[in-house]
């Protein structure tokens, strides 16, 4: 692209923030338009954790996604009155999409690991932009949709391989 | 069992103070009320503008674009509105301030023959009394308004400083309030952060679709009334019709007040009881239309409110901050109510904030 043209969509537009260029690499927010990306970057919230921090509850109300910016997270269940470790997550990784569509409880509990900062992108601010931006907010949606019918697929199949062990990842 | 005992017992502690906490702000709102008044009347604007701003940006329009939009056609609006019906209106008000000394002494006429008819059915009343009393009270008009002129005019003043406030706190509102709160919730611990961003949500929600009903509620009764009272040929019917649409704003209590103002002007201008029963059908028709068609499409089940609950909190709003106690109880009713179930579900029922 010729200079010029990026000088120009640098003043209107303005450059990829870091909050963007984490944005960027999400899966549900692939293939969106630096200015749609920056609409998304104003309805997120970064917070900051400590070490060992919780950041949801298993069984709570969830209310939305989180996505590392920098650190890890670690993701356990209560299993016979026992946290049972998951897995755990790092920069980039984005975990709660479900608690997006509707208010069902969380089904592991996630806990920073180091000093961690995450973006979240929460429920209300998800419905808010699916009525004022309807076509930014519908490709979000297609892409959370698409996503989930994939897992819905994978465990789908691995039930009638007969292999599944009724531990799911997704939080 | 016992440590799960006092787990409950601290987590109704942790709702109590919560609750102390919205109760101590309530009371410093209270004390500042006199200033909060633009604020308010702003909050009020930007409820019922939000949705149209949003709408407008939907489309791709940026917001600031969309916001001088909706400004600029408010004012065309008005500037119609006060282009065609200004006549009218203006006609009503010379007419009533020409009328005002007529309608005084009329009243004092009547309140004089009914004052030495009381005294005769009542012996133990010194004979002129309620005359003397009703002559003081019922001075010459001109010397209980003529020294209340300059107030009159400093409140003008007034109005019109507050007028550009509110318009100015509505179009920063509309335009930066979304950082406004992104800032504000910035501040709160990590541990409360959810629960504390669906609350805001929830109570936006609710406290917006009941103020928006309302307005739009109040301006369809105001217009029924005014076409009513004009149909049976009343006096000053858009005056009387619009100070209905307005007092409508205060549930179940409002619509009785609003119709004060047609029956006085019915027994008093048009002397005939007859005009004040036929005041009274209209105001009862517009009043059924309302609740039966307008009501619950206008405000509709997006405020589920038991009758009594709002009877109750626009009583006890009244009695603390009179009238505009009677406007915002049920918006912060619906607030605190909205409120208390969220957090019971987080506290009580989820033991969200067990773990720490």
């Amino acid at each position: 692209m010729p200079k010029i043209f990026k000088t120009i969509r640098d003043i209107l537009v303005g450059e990829k923030t870091e909050i963007v260029k984490v944005l960027e690499r999400v899966p549900i927010f692939a293939g969106l338009s630096l200015i749609e990306l920056k609409k998304i970057e104003i309805i997120t919230h970064e917070r900051e954790y400590m070490d060992n921090e919780i950041i949801f509850n298993e069984k709570e109300p969830g209310a939305g996604m989180y996505i590392i910016k920098s650190g890890s997270i670690k993701l356990s269940k209560k299993v016979d009155n026992k946290q049972v470790f998951l897995m755990s997550m790092t920069e980039g990784d984005f975990f709660g999409e479900i608690a997006l569509l509707d208010e069902s409880p969380r089904s592991a509990t996630a806990t920073s690991a180091g000093k961690t900062k995450i973006l979240g992108f929460y429920r209300p601010d998800f419905l808010d932009l699916l009525k004022r931006e309807p076509k930014l907010g519908s490709k979000v949606l297609l892409k959370l949709a698409q996503m989930i019918a994939a897992r819905l697929r994978e465990t789908t199949e691995s039930r009638v391989k007969g292999t599944a062990d009724g531990n799911e990842t997704e939080p | 069992m016992e440590t799960r005992q006092n787990l409950k017992l601290w987590n109704w502690l942790k709702l109590a103070g919560i609750y102390g906490v919205i109760l101590l702000a309530l009371y410093i709102f209270y004390l500042a009320q006199d200033i909060l008044t633009p604020f308010l009347v702003a909050f009020i604007l930007v409820y019922l503008l939000n949705p149209l701003v949003d709408k407008i940006e939907g489309t791709g329009i940026q917001r600031n674009y969309a916001l001088l939009l909706i400004f600029l056609g408010f004012a065309l609006a008005l500037g119609l509105v006060v282009l065609f019906s200004f006549g009218a209106i203006k006609d009503e008000f010379t007419l009533l301030s020409k009328q005002i000394p007529e309608y005084f002494s009329k009243i004092k006429t009547s309140l004089l023959a009914n004052a030495s008819a009381l005294e005769e059915k009542l012996p133990y009343l010194k004979k002129g009394t309620l005359q003397v009393l009703l002559n003081e009270k019922f001075a010459d008009i001109p010397s209980v308004i003529g020294p209340r002129i300059p107030g009159l005019l400093i409140s003008a003043v007034g109005l019109v400083t507050n007028t550009l406030i509110v318009l100015f706190l509505t179009f920063f509102i509309l335009k930066d309030g979304r950082g406004f709160r992104k800032n504000i919730i910035k501040i709160i611990p990590n541990k409360y952060f959810e629960t504390a961003l669906c609350l805001l949500y929830e109570i936006n929600v609710s406290v917006g679709s009941y103020v928006r009903g309302q307005i739009i509620d109040c301006t369809i009764v105001a217009i029924l009334s005014v076409i009513g009272l004009y149909l049976i040929g009343l006096k000053y019917a858009i005056m009387i019709g619009i100070i209905c649409g307005i007092m409508n704003i205060i549930p179940y209590l409002g619509p009785i007040v609003g119709m004060i103002p047609g029956i006085f002007v019915a027994l008093v201008d048009h002397q005939s009881g007859g005009m004040a029963v036929s005041v009274v059908a209209v105001m009862m028709g517009v009043q059924l239309i309302d609740n039966v068609f307008v009501s619950p499409l206008a405000v509709g089940k997006s405020v589920d409110l038991h009758p009594i609950a709002v009877i109750l909190s626009v009583s006890v709003g009244g009695a603390i901050l009179g009238i505009w106690g009677m406007l915002l109880a049920v918006p912060i009713y619906c607030a605190l109510k909205v409120t208390f179930q969220i957090l019971y579900k987080g506290i009580i029922e989820y033991e969200s904030w067990d773990a720490a």
